[in-house]
């Protein structure tokens, strides 16, 4: 690969900093003696510095990843020790009245509180006693047109 | 010595939480790019990233190809973007309400024209970098978005000096190409 080539190929490393001290020298070296190579590097720097004015005020900053760690430990902290006695006690509670409240529903079709009247004035645990014994008001209303 | 990703994504499945801390450093700014260039948007690429690192924290031990890291992460990453896009277009189309309606009252004041034309021309790059093939989207997003150097391209990628130059040689050469494009003729600095 002749002097030239291998410039060409590591400019942009060049700029980007990918390249070891003696490398640098080499490729310097070169630049200053081709007017091709010169072209080229300016090229890749105007860009560069085009890059850098509309970028520069969008990038993350230094700490981006300490920030990121920072928020993951906040996130996989366990909760205070009051707060799972709290958040356990009141399911539990919750739990048990859903239980309640559906077993007296199922045994006796009486909910374990005050519901509306409909139905003419029935109130809905009649009906809900009817749907679970099978009997529903419409057809009891035929057998009575009988 | 430098432990290797796959020893840290070993690690990490067996709840070592040092050992995902590392990986986080070693690939949030490739994460961020990713992010950035699909929303355009600092503060909530950053969200997402973090969004994102939590899921990977918390389904890491579902990775089965432990070599595969880095493509699991940028997936969960363009997922989280993808919702995130959803979520955002019914608060933009609120925004868009919004300024029709203050529109109609007169306010109509714009931005400094400077910051405008910044604007135009970051939308721009950032259009020339989504079309750029995947193999050099990332690695040019990293170095013109997030403002890494070699070394840190390097690590975020997990590629070698040597394939990152040939890769940098390839991608800029072709940005390069895109921009005089865009911006007409070229000025020496």
């Amino acid at each position: 690969m002749s002097e030239h080539t291998w410039v060409q190929e590591n400019l942009n490393a060049y700029v980007t900093g990918g390249l070891s001290a003696q490398e640098r020298g080499r490729g310097e070296k070169h630049v200053a003696s081709c007017s091709e190579c010169t072209h080229e590097q300016a090229d890749i720097c105007e860009t560069e510095q085009l890059m850098e004015g509309i970028f520069a005020r969008v990038r993350p900053d230094a700490g981006l990843e300490d920030r990121a760690i920072h928020q993951l430990r906040q996130a996989r902290k366990p909760r205070p020790s009051w707060m799972r006695f709290v958040t356990a006690t009141a399911a539990v509670i919750v739990l048990g009245l859903i239980g309640g409240a559906v077993q007296m529903f199922a045994l006796d079709g009486a909910l374990p509180f005050q519901v509306a009247q409909v139905d003419g004035g029935r109130p809905m645990k009649w009906m809900a006693r009817e749907v679970i014994l099978g009997r529903s008001g419409s057809s009891r209303a035929v057998s009575r047109s009988r | 010595m430098m432990e290797t990703e796959l020893t840290l994504v070993h690690r990490a499945q067996r709840g070592d939480h040092a050992a995902f801390e590392e990986l986080v450093r070693r690939t949030s700014r490739l994460v961020f790019a990713r992010l950035y260039l699909e929303t355009g948007d600092t503060h909530q690429a950053e969200d997402l990233l973090q969004d994102a690192l939590l899921i990977a924290f918390r389904t890491l031990g579902q990775l089965k190809e432990l070599d595969k890291f880095r493509s699991w992460l940028l997936r969960i990453a363009q997922n989280v973007a993808i919702d995130a896009g959803r979520r955002l277009s019914v608060h933009k189309r609120a925004l868009e309400r919004e300024t029709i309606k203050r529109q109609r009252h007169g306010d109509m004041t714009p931005g400094p024209d400077e910051e405008v034309e910044q604007e135009e021309l970051r939308q721009k790059v950032l259009v020339v970098l989504r079309s750029m093939p995947e193999e050099y989207r990332l690695a040019l997003t990293l170095h013109y978005l997030v403002g890494a150097d070699h070394e840190t391209i390097q690590m975020q990628m997990g590629l070698t000096n040597g394939a990152l130059r040939g890769l940098l040689h390839r991608g800029m050469n072709r940005m390069h190409a895109e921009m005089h494009k865009i911006l007409g003729e070229p000025v020496a600095c």
